[in-house]
């Protein structure tokens, strides 16, 4: 029977694509190139021109010179800076999966069992995607408040819980700092993450069924199996995101107390706009982009090829 | 005992009811085919066996225990799907293996099973390989071993040949029956092909719009249908069905006379079921293999149009005021436009009352 049905058709070249390559492609890439190149590379180039210059926002007149690079890298504040990033981009983009693939279980499953409000559920979430970074910092400043109408303290209060320093300890500034970016991130990964789920064979769970699978063993068996490639390129986007972020936590403690929440894209941006050093600003931006092209690259790694599982 | 009873099964969703009180019984060891066209309720009725679809009323009981309220994985049955739900990410091996996780086994003893299985359907060579990476019968074996393993109490398929090209649904409708005589397992078959339930069935059941119309052996499906729905859809080439009255003789007995004023006597032996029908219409119908062409003083048709197939031939002639397949075996091949005498098999005719659409003398 292998003999029967092996392909035979080895003699054919394979086909590159879909039909034949124009004759000269360059014109019909030239509208993308030259919109990438005016809206991406261009300000990557400067950025890196600036790096490598002694520039300022105030004298723009800019001469050649390594000081900023070793300024920068030599910096007490960095040791800190990368240690708060790595926290609060693990701690998010955890949460944003665990939480975002959480919702988008209990979503399937109520639509699968017809259950009312499915709907409303999505939108609700979704609707925490659309506030922006700074609004969803100052909506979270005032549910942290530690005033006596602070939303979550007074909250616990009336169930007998002491109030907890939200903001004002260093030690718990980060948490709460995770917790306001997961509450908005998760919509991102629960949508993404219903779309894959929608696309599973219901009939791989039916077979399961009749081998007797537990929750747990078409959890892992079926589900998380076949979100592989869905949950991997959930991961990089996040990734890049949350390490870009600084909006949110800009408004929630304005990387404070101290430095305690101050994370790479917040120290970038306070060296340049409240230290006016631009040079200093754009090397912090290039080691940002480093970092994020460096996590992506490992993340993609573990892509699903095709033609292999 | 594994035998499996529907004891009124029924489905509702909503108000709408698609199977009404299905009654069958498959012994131990028996191979039912229900068959029928789409929408006849064929598969919901094996969904509810398999405990996919809840059961809206009736009994279902398999080796003489209650399963109505138990989970699919708790009724011990074994389902092939039409398009084989192998685990994508599991190896072939693994796929199999999995029925077998919560019997308590030694790796050891479970690569044997696993082993034996892949024997039986010879699919050693694949146990590494992924299910993206086998042909479409390939995978209907795999899918075969992930059930066989198990050692269930009754085997279920759901149309599992309908994803296969014509050649290879033929091999493997062959596998499936030779397993069957080699390991016997009480088995509901699920198809809409009606040659698949003839040649693999042990006990034919013809579903449609939601009730069992006839439950039997192939041939007595074949060759005593009870209804015509029944008549046209078992046999292909289909039965010719032609419009008649039944007029009683002057003396001698029964004629059966078509529409195109041809006059046919009713042979002795079936004249006792119709006598009552006398005066009244009927539909008159005979099995293409009943119509032979042969010189003698039978009725004379042109030929319409020809099929040669090789072992057999399917004229289509002009007759009764229709057109009519008959199937011819042997090499004598009539051409387009010729006239030829038919000789009829009348003793095997099948005459429905229009009225109900019951065969008449039926059961």
């Amino acid at each position: 029977m292998t003999a029967t049905s092996a392909p035979r058709r080895a003699a054919a070249p394979p086909a590159t694509g879909g039909g034949p390559a124009p004759a000269r492609p360059l014109p019909w890439l030239l509208p993308v190139l030259f919109f990438i190149g005016l809206f991406y590379l261009w300000p990557i180039i400067d950025a890196l021109r600036l790096a490598f210059t002694d520039a300022s926002l105030l004298d723009r007149e800019a001469n050649f010179s390594l000081d900023a690079i070793g300024a920068m890298l030599g910096s007490a504040a960095l040791g800190t800076v990368l240690r708060n990033t790595a926290v609060f981009t693990l701690g998010s983009v955890f949460g944003q999966l665990l939480l975002g693939l959480a919702i988008a279980l209990l979503v399937v499953r109520g639509e699968r069992n017809n259950l009312r409000g499915m709907l409303v559920l999505r939108t609700l979430v979704l609707a925490a995607w659309v506030i922006p970074g700074i609004a969803n910092g100052v909506i979270w400043q005032m549910l942290f408040s530690e005033a006596p109408f602070g939303a979550i303290n007074s909250t616990l209060r009336l169930v007998g819980i002491p109030p907890v320093a939200w903001l004002s300890n260093p030690d718990n500034a980060m948490m709460s700092a995770i917790i306001a970016t997961v509450w908005q991130g998760t919509a991102y990964s629960m949508i993404l993450l219903y779309a894959a789920l929608r696309s599973i064979d219901d009939t791989l769970y039916e077979a399961a069924a009749v081998d007797a699978a537990t929750p747990w063993e078409r959890l892992w068996f079926i589900t998380l199996p076949e979100l592989r490639g869905a949950l991997l390129v959930n991961a990089i986007l996040i990734v890049i995101m949350t390490l870009n972020t600084f909006d949110v936590i800009i408004s929630l403690t304005g990387g404070g107390p101290g430095r305690a929440t101050e994370v790479l894209a917040l120290y970038a941006y306070n060296t340049v706009f409240y230290n006016f050093d631009l040079a200093g600003g754009s090397v912090l931006s290039i080691l940002l982009m480093a970092i994020s092209l460096t996590l992506a690259a490992i993340v993609a790694m573990f892509l699903p090829r095709s033609g292999r599982p | 005992m594994s035998e499996l009873v529907l004891d009124g099964i029924s489905k509702s969703f909503g108000d709408t009811e698609v199977v009404h009180g299905i009654d069958l019984t498959v012994a131990e060891n028996e191979f039912v085919v229900l068959v029928g066209p789409s929408g006849c309720g064929k598969s919901t009725t094996l969904r509810m066996v398999a405990g996919l679809e809840a059961i809206s009323s009736g009994e279902l009981r398999i080796g003489g225990e209650r399963v109505n309220d138990r989970s699919p994985g708790e009724r011990d049955v074994a389902m092939v799907f039409q398009n084989y739900a192998l685990y994508p990410h599991m190896s072939v091996a693994q796929n199999i293996a999995f029925g077998l996780r919560r019997r308590k086994l030694s790796r050891a003893e479970r690569d044997a099973a696993v082993l034996e299985v892949a024997k039986l359907l010879e699919i050693e060579p694949l146990l590494d390989r992924r299910p993206r990476a086998l042909s479409g019968g390939q995978r209907q074996r795999v899918a075969m071993g992930r059930a066989i393993i198990r050692d269930p109490q009754v085997f279920l398929f759901d149309e599992p040949l309908s994803n296969l090209d014509a050649r290879l649904r033929l091999q493997m409708r062959l596998e499936i029956k030779r397993l069957h005589a080699r390991k016997p397992v009480t088995t509901l078959y699920v198809t809409h092909d009606q040659t698949e339930a003839m040649t693999m069935a042990d006990r034919v059941v013809v579903m449609n719009e939601g009730r069992i119309e006839q439950a039997g052996p192939p041939m007595e499906i074949y060759r005593n249908p009870r209804t015509r729905f029944v008549a046209e859809f078992i046999g292909a080439p289909a039965v010719n069905l032609f419009d008649a009255r039944l007029t009683g003789g002057s003396d001698d007995g029964l004629w059966i006379e078509l529409a195109d004023g041809t006059r046919l006597s009713v042979p002795a032996s079936r004249r006792a079921g119709c006598e009552s029908y006398a005066g009244q219409p009927v539909v008159f119908g005979l099995r293409p293999e009943d119509i032979v062409i042969e010189a003698g003083d039978g009725p004379v048709a042109p030929v319409q149009m020809v099929e040669t197939m090789g072992a057999e031939t399917l004229a289509y002639l002009g007759f009764g005021g229709t057109e009519a397949c008959a199937r011819l075996t042997g090499d004598s091949v009539p051409s387009r436009g010729d006239q030829v005498h038919l000789r009829l098999g009348l003793e095997r005719m099948i005459l429905i009352d229009p009225t109900t659409d019951r065969v008449i003398g039926a059961a």
